[in-house]
């Protein structure tokens, strides 16, 4: 109820257009809470913000759960040279921090979001592959997967039917914790002006953007920092929560 | 272990020349010619004649394999260039720059660690309440709350609303607190929680339970046996910041406005500074693929038996 709130208020405040004769105005009923250094509304920019922070976020996380369990599955489950190959591109990946790795392609390709989904896919889904490839291999084993085999069924057919659906309820756990650790890196790289550009929201760049008015008005700088916060925060509890309900039930 | 080494060193060296090989060849293929940016810095209208000189002078018209060998030749006699921002030699400003971001990052992360490593240790083995709740708020903190909207706090705090600390720069040791602090906070939460993970299922373990029967003390089980087994996947980690480091602590930096290699590359990206950008690949990929090679020969020493490459 509270987003469908937050989004009729988005409906009727566009979060572009600038007023100058009501720069930097605090809290009105017209308002809710003021207007940043253009005369836009600071309410209707929050929660665009969010909804682009969820968007990018969302959109990162399954296309690097995608690639991830998908090549953790050929690994896992036919291993020989394919698993060989896949670990050394893991090991070379893995040795590279996001932060400089999301530097390096924004040098190369410019600045903006595709550096940065590049960059997460990179090193995010080695993670994916080997959650995946774990499962599987130790699975694979297991005698049901065997009688299906038996019983004729395809390589295809067993993946699908057996091995995915274990797989996903441990992928999903994953992904509930990387959704806020990649708005978290998002807003990062927004606020040094190599994510998300103006005049389009985002968290980080708000911050950046309204940092010679935090002494006059303070709201500047704690909403957009706060949403951040809770945000991340309940990524992690629904990461937890998840963690507990997967535990209970075994894999 | 010898051999072990020569063969890190080998796929180390593989790796660093397929990196930046990778990087020459893609900075060339992209669209958005680099000349032309060079020229536009200027803010001249180049005529094609200009174009083609600058394009003569920098080497740009040969065949790319021919490029690279010239540029590794530089290399190898340490000449990385020169900037297109400032027109100085790319080694002496990224040299500069390191300089800085040891500052930060080595106060950064020595205070993360006071913090980390009795947290951590203290929670994994005691059951008082208090003690715990300390390492996971501590460690919540560090994981939600972004590491530069501690900083901004912090300086509103600090070096505006009590005029303590400089707001931002590079001037002086007082300079270090605010961003080292904000630094710190985001890399022990990390520790606290690897740190205590790993020293309780080192515990669990049954040799831990032999050790016991066999009478040794309870403290010699902790520090020799658990903590030391306990160390190789912290360490995997603790190089992974290390790297991360090593690359500049790159919104603290733009924050604070400190000069670290962070901060310079963030300006040579919005800048289209390519030597810059090249020399700064070079540099991290080399100190990275260094420490991890140092990695794995601690790791092969503090315990012969695990072998494996990252987290696993």
């Amino acid at each position: 109820m509270w987003i469908g709130i937050l989004l009729i208020y988005l409906g009727t405040h566009s979060p572009y257009t600038t007023d100058v004769t009501q720069r930097l105005a605090s809290s009105s009923m017209q308002h809710w809470l003021g207007t940043d250094a253009l005369g836009r509304d600071f309410l209707a920019r929050l929660i665009l913000a969010g909804v682009i922070s969820f968007l990018f976020s969302g959109v990162t996380v399954l296309l690097t759960a995608t690639v991830g369990t998908v090549l953790g599955l050929f690994a896992g489950y036919y291993g020989g040279l394919l698993k060989r190959i896949i670990h050394r591109i893991e090991e070379s990946l893995i040795i590279f921090p996001d932060t400089v790795l999301a530097l390096v392609l924004a040098g190369l390709l410019g600045a903006g979001i595709n550096s940065l989904v590049l960059a997460i896919l990179l090193i995010k889904w080695v993670s994916y592959a080997r959650l995946t490839e774990t499962i599987v291999s130790s699975t694979k084993q297991s005698e049901y997967i065997w009688m299906a085999r038996v019983n004729g069924l395809s390589d295809a057919m067993i993946v699908r039917r057996h091995l995915l659906w274990t797989v996903l309820r441990q992928v999903r756990v994953l992904m509930s914790v990387d959704i806020g650790k990649i708005i978290l890196f998002l807003s990062a790289f927004s606020y040094i002006g190599l994510g998300v550009q103006p005049p389009v929201p985002e968290w980080g760049a708000m911050l950046n953007e309204a940092r010679p008015y935090f002494q006059a008005a303070p709201r500047f700088m704690i909403w957009p920092g706060l949403c951040i916060v809770l945000t991340v925060s309940a990524s992690m509890w629904w990461n937890r929560r998840l963690q507990q309900q997967t535990a209970k039930k075994g894999v | 272990m010898g051999r072990l080494f020569v063969r890190q060193t080998g796929e180390a060296l593989f790796f660093l020349f397929f990196m930046t090989f990778g990087s020459f060849a893609l900075l060339r293929f992209l669209p958005g010619d680099p000349v032309l940016t060079l020229l536009n810095i200027d803010e001249l209208s180049a005529s094609p004649e200009q174009i083609e000189t600058v394009r003569r002078e920098l080497g740009f018209h040969e065949p790319l394999l021919a490029q690279y060998i010239d540029w590794l030749s530089r290399v190898g006699r340490l000449d990385l260039g020169e900037s297109f921002m400032t027109g100085r030699p790319v080694l002496l400003m990224l040299g500069e720059s390191y300089r800085a971001t040891f500052e930060i990052a080595g106060s950064g992360l020595v205070l993360a660690l006071l913090l980390a490593v009795p947290l951590g240790t203290w929670s994994a083995c005691s059951n008082r309440h208090v003690v715990r709740l300390t390492a996971d708020g501590v460690s919540l903190i560090g994981a939600a709350v972004p590491s530069f909207w501690i900083g901004l706090v912090l300086t509103d705090w600090f070096a505006i609303r009590l005029p303590w600390l400089p707001v931002m720069g590079r001037d002086g040791v007082l300079s270090i607190v605010l961003p080292a602090v904000s630094l710190s906070l985001a890399l022990a939460s990390i520790y606290i929680q690897l740190l205590r993970v790993n020293l309780q299922t080192e515990l669990a373990k049954e040799y831990i339970q032999i050790a016991r029967a066999r009478g040794l003390s309870e403290q010699t089980i902790f520090w020799k046996y658990a903590f030391r087994g306990s160390l190789p996947p912290v360490l995997a980690v603790f190089t992974l910041s290390l790297g991360s480091l090593a690359g500049g602590v790159v919104v603290l930096e733009v924050l604070f406005a400190y000069p670290g290699v962070g901060k310079l590359m963030v300006d040579a990206v919005l800048q289209r500074d390519y030597p810059l950008i090249q020399g700064y690949i070079l540099l991290t990929t080399a100190i990275i693929v260094a420490l991890n090679v140092i990695m794995r020969l601690v790791t092969q020493h503090l315990r012969p038996d695990w072998r494996g490459g990252g987290m696993r």
